[in-house]
């Protein structure tokens, strides 16, 4: 056993491409989460009027449920302005993404060039450009001057916006005749206003079925981040494993495999060899990780530096036995390589880890959750509210997953082994 | 001569099936698949005829208010309908309601099912309406001579998940046009077919068309046999079909050239499959292969960078606006990917064929 080992790592040294692949596959994934800065993916909003940190954020997955989406570019930010939103957003019908633009120099050209993003670029039911001059205009009465609206989709929700947009305005066209002092008069229209809106029934929501999970806003950023984390940094380990089945394969294709046999050492031995292999491989690769995610800051991650750096590890050897155990069943180096990189593929898509997962279909639930990511991901989210069952959680799906891919691994190594005695 | 290469290459393409297979299956599964979980994101909303029950409790509202209420929502596709017992929850499980409305005394209380969070939505927004246009018919508000300046500017409009993925997984997989040649290319050089070559006296350049012509046309056809099968199984959408196919052909050419291009400068099929592989894998995630180019919030310049965005935005805003700016410049791309690869690797190739002279 430990001479098989002492072999493969010997032969696997010696590959010059694969020290490539140790030390420039980390850096890459690393430098590609770094270069990923924003994430809107994850963010549940409860809130009347979402607060968006700069006009240029994206709003299109605000509507993952179907919700029509209103963005407002708020040049103004006045307490009638603000009392405007308000109300829209109260309306319940309209998520309302609001930024706020009042601090800026803003010109046609400006609004302009925002539209033709949101148009092309973005997705949204409306868009709403709110000038400074929003105040004034209404209180002289001219409300087509006030605000413009840009229809930026062809849903029939448009109309509701455009009747409650028009009802709202007038409302306020209205309150402004009831007042006769001029001074402060905004400020007097939206508290007149407020009184009216008091004396309707008060609303009350209440989703049914299902619930959204617990984490701040902050942590949904973390967890968008682990995301994006686990499928970038594991991609080097499914190639590292990749490497070790290489050696399996040349060994077996130069009767390497059945002069080890011969000397009486059990199939399983000689693939658990390979799988310490691996493991050690693993082991290496984490060290690159680690010292590369001294690049990271791990605010944006949400927990500390050796967390991290374990979770990344289990998970690679995940990857990294998957995929040795892929090359070495198909025999074929192409084949391997081909259906490990794509299962790779898969696994990060329908674990979750790009985008939020909550609306697609049952099936594609239940494929989900065999996806190891998924439950790492689960985990994470346990670490960050302070779970500590978190870490048994984890171990015991590594140990699970890899149960099952090495006694996998293990029997099909003898059933393929038997067929081709029988061949020959 | 290189006729006779081509023409034999690509027999010996075609014999290892099993590869092309992987160029027709896998985008199959994937447009599936993604296109399943992105339904809902992409879908666009439809007018649907909404049923809502509910209940009042206590003097909140009179009959005549509910009555009223009750001919409004009929006017707008909603039936709302009286139950005077039992659980909210339950009875929008049971009776598929959209929503339920407990009107109590100074409040009102709606209940939306998570599973159609849109059409509960609608409901909320109805009873809100109704409230806010009764007390401000009592202000005396005039709706009517109110006007609104509304813009109607051109928009990219919604694109159906299953068209979007139909495409963009299509070209991803093309873009792994070297998984077809693979097999042959390591035969060529473990029976030193390349030997031969030489003594034949093969140019370079000539070896090179040898590899990326049939490569380029095995390729091309796995793909467009792929987009021919989900748009029989899916009924896929492309737009205009002879651009498209031409845009889709010269994709596949410049992964072609691009993967035979790493080839003749590694000399290593495994580190080929796996540059090549990770390559397509970081153009394709900032291209949109994966999560639509719409919804991701990568930074422009890294999706600029991306050909395969540039190549997906064409063919997808082909489908449903009929042109599209990008056209130009998934040309631009595919034919400079061409051109450049080509060249690198005729000149990877004579180095090599140089030091082993």
């Amino acid at each position: 056993m430990k001479t098989l080992i002492k072999m493969s790592m010997k032969l696997l040294v010696r590959t010059k491409i694969i020290w490539l692949f140790i030390v420039f596959m980390p850096i890459l994934s690393t430098l590609l989460l770094k270069g990923n800065t924003h994430y809107t993916a994850f963010v549940e909003e409860d809130e009347l009027v979402v607060e968006l940190d700069s006009a240029d954020e994206k709003v299109a997955y605000y509507g993952a449920n179907g919700e029509y989406i209103v963005k407002v570019y708020d040049a103004s930010n006045t307490e009638l302005s603000n009392y405007l939103l308000d109300r829209l957003g109260n309306s319940g019908l309209f998520t309302i993404c609001r930024a706020d633009i009042s601090e800026k120099e803003v010109t046609d050209e400006f609004i302009k060039d925002r539209i033709e993003f949101d148009a092309y670029e973005d997705r949204m039911g409306s868009a709403l450009y709110i000038p400074a001059d929003f105040d004034e205009k209404m209180l002289e009465g001219k409300m087509d001057e006030a605000l413009t609206m840009y229809v930026l989709s062809d849903d029939s929700r448009t109309d509701a916006l455009e009747n409650e947009l028009t009802l709202q305005l007038s409302r306020i066209d209205t309150a402004k005749d009831y007042i006769v002092e001029a001074d402060s008069e905004a400020e007097e229209i939206v508290e007149n206003l407020k009184s009216v809106d008091d004396m309707t029934p008060e609303k009350e929501v209440t989703a049914v079925a299902g619930s959204g999970n617990n984490l701040t806003q902050e942590q949904s950023d973390q967890k968008a981040q682990m995301g994006y984390a686990f499928s970038f940094l594991t991609l080097g380990f499914v190639f590292a494993g990749f490497f070790v089945a290489n050696g399996a394969i040349k060994e077996q294709k130069n009767g390497v495999f059945t002069r080890v046999s011969l000397s009486k050492t059990n199939v399983l031995t000689y693939f658990a060899s390979k799988f310490v292999t691996v493991f050690l491989v693993s082991v290496l690769m984490t060290g690159v990780v680690a010292v590369c995610s001294l690049m990271i800051d791990m605010n944006d991650v949400g927990m500390s530096r050796p967390v991290f750096v374990l979770i990344i590890f289990m998970m690679g050897l995940i990857f990294s036995s998957l995929s040795m155990f892929m090359g070495i069943m198909m025999n074929d180096v192409f084949g391997a390589s081909v259906a490990t990189f794509t299962l790779w593929c898969m696994s990060s898509l329908f674990s979750g880890s790009y985008f939020p997962l909550d609306s697609a279909s049952k099936a594609i639930k239940v494929i989900s959750a065999l996806m190891p990511q998924k439950w790492f991901l689960q985990g994470t989210e346990m670490i960050f509210v302070g779970d500590n069952k978190a870490y048994g959680m984890l171990i015991c799906i590594t140990v699970a997953y890899l149960a099952v891919i090495l006694s996998l691994g293990g029997i099909g190594l003898k059933v393929r082994r038997s067929e081709e005695w029988g061949e020959s | 001569m290189n006729r006779y290469i081509i023409k034999n290459n690509i027999k010996l393409m075609c014999r290892s099936w099993v590869n092309i297979l992987l160029f027709v299956i896998m985008p199959v599964i994937l447009v599936v698949c993604l296109s399943s979980a992105f339904d809902s994101l992409m879908k666009k909303y439809d007018d649907a005829e909404i049923t809502a029950g509910y209940r009042v409790e206590g003097d909140g509202v009179t009959d005549e208010m509910i009555e009223a209420m009750c001919e409004v929502a009929e006017e707008n596709d909603i039936t709302l309908e009286e139950y005077t017992t039992g659980d909210p929850e339950e009875l929008i499980k049971k009776n598929e309601l959209s929503g339920f409305i407990i009107f109590e005394e100074d409040t009102y209380t709606v209940y939306e099912d998570k599973e159609a969070a849109e059409l509960g939505k609608v409901i909320e927004y109805f009873v809100n309406a109704f409230y806010e246009n009764v007390t401000a018919s009592a202000m005396g508000v005039d709706t009517d001579s109110a006007k609104l300046a509304v813009e109607h500017p051109d928009f990219k409009p919604a694109i159906d998940s299953k068209d979007y993925y139909g495409i963009v997984e299509i070209i991803y997989f093309g873009w792994c046009a070297i998984v077809a040649g693979a097999g042959i290319f390591m035969n060529e050089k473990k029976y030193k077919i390349r030997k031969r070559y030489q003594v034949a006296n093969l140019s370079s350049f000539n070896e090179y068309l040898g590899k990326f012509i049939p490569l380029a046309i095995v390729a091309s056809v796995g793909t467009v046999v792929a987009a021919i099968l989900t748009v029989v199984l899916l009924g896929v959408h492309w737009g205009n079909i002879p651009l498209s196919l031409l845009i889709v052909v010269l994709s596949v050419a410049a992964a072609s050239a691009f993967g035979v291009m790493i080839y003749n400068i590694t000399d290593n099929m495994i580190a080929t499959i796996i540059i090549c592989f990770t390559v397509v894998w970081i153009m394709g995630f900032f291209g949109g292969a994966f999560e639509t180019y719409l919804f991701s919030s990568h930074p422009m310049i890294l999706k600029n960078l991306s050909p395969i965005y540039h190549i997906n935005r064409a063919l997808t805003e082909l489908s449903c606006m009929g042109s599209s700016d990008f056209v130009n410049s998934s040309f631009l791309y595919t034919g400079g990917i061409i051109v450049v690869c080509s060249l690198l690797a005729v000149i990877a190739g004579k180095i090599r064929k140089g030091g082993r002279a």
